[in-house]
């Protein structure tokens, strides 16, 4: 079992690159309950995370998982605090959508590389990708991996909308 | 089957092709994700209609593969039969309470839920079925639940660990099915007088132990998508009889064209207080056949 120290260490790196990297702030997050499981970071209600129950499968939403050199939000996460997000955002008009719903790996044309102008810094990593489609402001499909120009779509096997 | 639905006073001419013709397809909008506006801004060209009971419920008029749009993979909106939102608009959860879904998975009542409670308080989303979990906790997922506890429990024993702890519990009951034959004939395949029974009397154990679980006071919603008076009139005077404090509660919904609970079945006298279920049938209302009883423990 690992300790509170350890399950401590991974919330803050989480939080720490939720904030660097998307200008999330932790504080936010502190009218939740966040815990681990493995080097996972869940999120539920503070009533969700104390209640005592056998055979709990699980509580609340996980929102990232924190590898040896960086953090990868989740789909769910990305969608649910997406309206958070204020760099590394990266928009896709409807082909390119229907490409990242599918999990592809597509070039995409980031608006500094057109000289059009730049709503938000977007650097190679994690990026979190939105459609604004018939929507005001947009809403966040979920979480692509940069690198160049190539977008690769972090979008789980389970999720994916083919055709 | 057949004979029965004629025992219950059905005009099978029309009762039976309304069972099988598909319902009006539906969808739930989902507050967690997104506002009412702006989901039916996007969704303008399916010409959603109102249901009437439920602001957040739409009627649309031509089929969709509803799954396959990306309003469906935003979790901004849920596919579900109309009448299987009924449930959860009786129950009318509330931010900050505790609620109890007993009986959760596939989980579109345990999201109405969430959504309803504006992802506070607690949401207890419990299913016996480990085949089933996944679904729930998919669903969950995609909808954006945050306050929701999953467990992997028998409903009845809910009433010995977590005894008077919950504002409301919803147990929408494993059942018979028999409202569901538009939606898959599967149902056929398990139907018999004495699969009838033996839900019935695993119902009845659940609807004790949902009672067991609400606080003085709180409100508790039993459900099913069948016709048999046994399933439904049958349980809840069972529970009545046990508590005969318990209450039934009136519903009444907007716009809903629905009967009240059968009053005695092959001569059995059933509580008087079971005329306040809300029964649904195919012929009669536009979605799959239902049965819905509001209880209320007394403070």
């Amino acid at each position: 079992m690992r300790s509170k120290d350890h399950e401590a260490q991974v919330i803050a790196r989480a939080l720490a690159s939720l904030s660097e990297r998307f200008g999330i702030d932790p504080g936010y997050f502190r009218s939740y309950h966040l815990f681990t499981r493995r080097n996972d970071v869940w999120c539920c209600t503070h009533q969700a995370g104390e209640v005592e129950l056998p055979r709990i499968v699980r509580r609340g939403l996980r929102i990232a998982r924190v590898f040896e050199h960086s953090v990868r939000p989740t789909t769910n996460a990305a969608q649910l605090f997406g309206h958070l997000v204020k760099r590394n955002r990266v928009d896709l008009d409807e082909r390119e959508t229907k490409r990242f719903l599918a999990g592809q790996t597509q070039d995409i044309h980031l608006p500094e590389v057109e000289g059009g102008e730049c709503v938000t810094g977007v650097t190679g990593g994690f990026v979190v990708a939105f459609h604004k489609g018939r929507w005001t402001h947009g809403f966040a499909l979920g979480v692509g991996l940069l690198k160049g120009n190539k977008l690769k779509s972090q979008v789980p096997r389970s999720r994916r909308v083919i055709g | 089957m057949l004979a029965r639905f004629e025992e219950m006073g059905f005009d099978l001419s029309q009762f039976v092709p309304a069972l099988l013709r598909p319902p009006s397809q539906t969808f739930r909008i989902n507050t967690l994700k997104g506002s009412r506006d702006e989901v039916l801004k996007s969704l303008a060209y399916l010409e959603p209609e109102p249901v009437g009971w439920n602001d957040l419920v739409f009627r649309i008029k031509d089929r969709q593969k509803l799954g396959n749009l990306l309003e469906h993979f935003l979790g901004l909106i849920y596919a579900q039969d109309s009448s299987s939102t009924i449930p959860v608009t009786v129950l009318d959860p509330q931010p900050d309470e505790e609620i109890l879904d007993m009986a959760a998975a596939p989980g579109s009542k345990a999201t109405q839920i969430a959504a309803a409670m504006a992802n506070t308080g607690l949401l207890v989303a419990n299913d016996v079925s480990p085949k089933r979990i996944p679904s729930l906790t998919a669903n969950l997922d995609r909808s954006g639940v945050l306050n929701t506890v999953v467990t992997r429990l028998p409903g009845q024993s809910y009433g010995y660990i977590a005894a008077e702890r919950f504002d409301r519990v919803l147990i929408d009951a494993p059942c018979s099915s028999e409202g569901t034959l538009s939606r898959s004939l599967k149902a056929l395949e398990i139907w018999s007088t004495s699969a009838i029974k033996r839900l019935s009397a695993t119902q009845r154990k659940l609807i004790m132990s949902a009672y067991y679980c609400l606080k003085p006071g709180g409100v508790m919603v039993y459900s099913t998508c069948t016709f048999a008076p046994e399933e439904n009139e049958g349980t809840v005077s069972h529970l009545l009889n046990k508590f005969p404090d318990a209450i039934v509660e009136p519903t009444d919904l907007e716009g809903l064209n629905c009967q009240p609970g059968f009053s005695e079945w092959r001569g059995e006298e059933f509580n008087p207080a079971v005329k306040n279920i809300l029964r649904l049938f195919p012929h009669q209302h536009d979605g799959e056949g239902f049965c819905v009883a509001k209880i209320t423990k007394p403070k």
